[in-house]
């Protein structure tokens, strides 16, 4: 009688098979993601001249008024709250890896921000601050803001938002 | 001898009534009051007479409203025609077959118009790795609560 082999009769060896050519194909995709560039993100900077007084918010800084009014007018910050809002200065670079865009502030200072990549584990964003003496280094999820703040200006104080957004796929 | 009782004013009646001759076994007072009473009832009947109301202009004034209210809608022709038709022909026997998930897709739309159009709200939240200043304070406000709420990092100058 003569019997024809399956295959599939031996599941052992099938499965061999399928884990080898797993493996395969992610030996071969590793390089290429190694060596895929870093992605590029897209830093904002705006400087916004923050003091007590009748409330006023500039035009371009309406889309950032729920943070505005959620970090500096519903807390006390330092015996203040803040009810005017005038826009100074604003800039914004696509910019790669160690990529930084600077600003001048209104008192002369320069104010810097750095991409520095993104973190493996949680994608999260790299910025690096600096002006004057300050440093400072925070990782922010793709698209978020921050500020920095505390500068005296006038009667006021400079608040400086940051926001970095990974560039989208072209 | 004339009859009393039940009998006699029925008989009065009838003699009244000129359906029994006078003279009968009826009392003829009884007779002439029963006159009488036909004679004020048919009066008061009679539209000539002032003191009853005539209801013939009520009447009329009631038939001219109902006439009114059933005059035809002026409709345009074509959709007298086609919008009960069509209607019909969509909900067929059954409209809440058709209406309900009209509705629901109705509901669905302005719904989705309200959600999906506004693009989601970023996630700000930010971890502090390090920072470094010559002189000042530093003081990092953030709410890990809150991750539309963006962290300040305040750098207050000593001075």
């Amino acid at each position: 009688m003569n019997v024809r082999a399956d295959p599939w009769a031996r599941p052992h060896a099938v499965r061999a098979a399928a884990g080898l050519a797993v493996l395969i194909v992610a030996a071969a995709a590793l390089p290429a993601a190694a060596d895929a560039p870093p992605p590029r993100a897209m830093l904002t900077v705006t400087v916004i001249e923050a003091r007590k007084g009748p409330p006023f918010l500039h035009d371009a800084l309406k889309p950032m008024w729920e943070m505005l009014r959620k970090s500096l007018m519903l807390r006390k910050s330092f015996g203040e709250k803040f009810g005017y809002y005038d826009l100074l200065s604003a800039s914004d670079r696509t910019v790669d890896v160690d990529g930084r865009v600077e600003i001048a502030l209104p008192d002369g200072d320069r104010f810097a921000a750095t991409y520095g990549g993104i973190t493996p584990e949680k994608g999260l964003l790299r910025v690096s601050l600096e002006y004057g003496d300050f440093r400072t280094k925070v990782r922010i999820h793709d698209g978020g803001s921050f500020f920095q703040a505390g500068k005296r200006f006038r009667e006021g104080t400079l608040v400086i938002g940051v926001k970095a957004a990974l560039e989208k796929a072209r | 001898m004339w009859r009393t009782g039940k009998r006699g004013r029925l008989e009065a009646m009838r003699v009244a009534d000129g359906a029994a001759q006078a003279g009968a076994r009826a009392d003829p007072a009884e007779v002439a009051r029963f006159r009488d009473l036909t004679a004020a009832v048919r009066g008061a009947s009679d539209p000539g007479d002032a003191a009853v109301p005539s209801f013939d202009a009520m009447w009329g004034g009631v038939e001219r409203k109902l006439e009114a209210a059933r005059a035809p809608v002026a409709v345009p022709r074509e959709a007298a025609e086609a919008a009960p038709g069509l209607l019909a022909r969509l909900l067929g026997d059954r409209p809440l077959f058709v209406l309900a998930p009209a509705g629901a897709f109705l509901v669905a739309v302005v719904l989705g118009l309200l959600f999906w159009t506004r693009p989601p709200a970023p996630n700000n939240q930010c971890f502090v790795d390090s920072y470094d200043a010559g002189s000042g304070s530093v003081i990092i406000d953030q709410d890990f609560d809150d991750s539309d709420r963006p962290t300040v990092i305040w750098f207050v100058e000593e001075g």
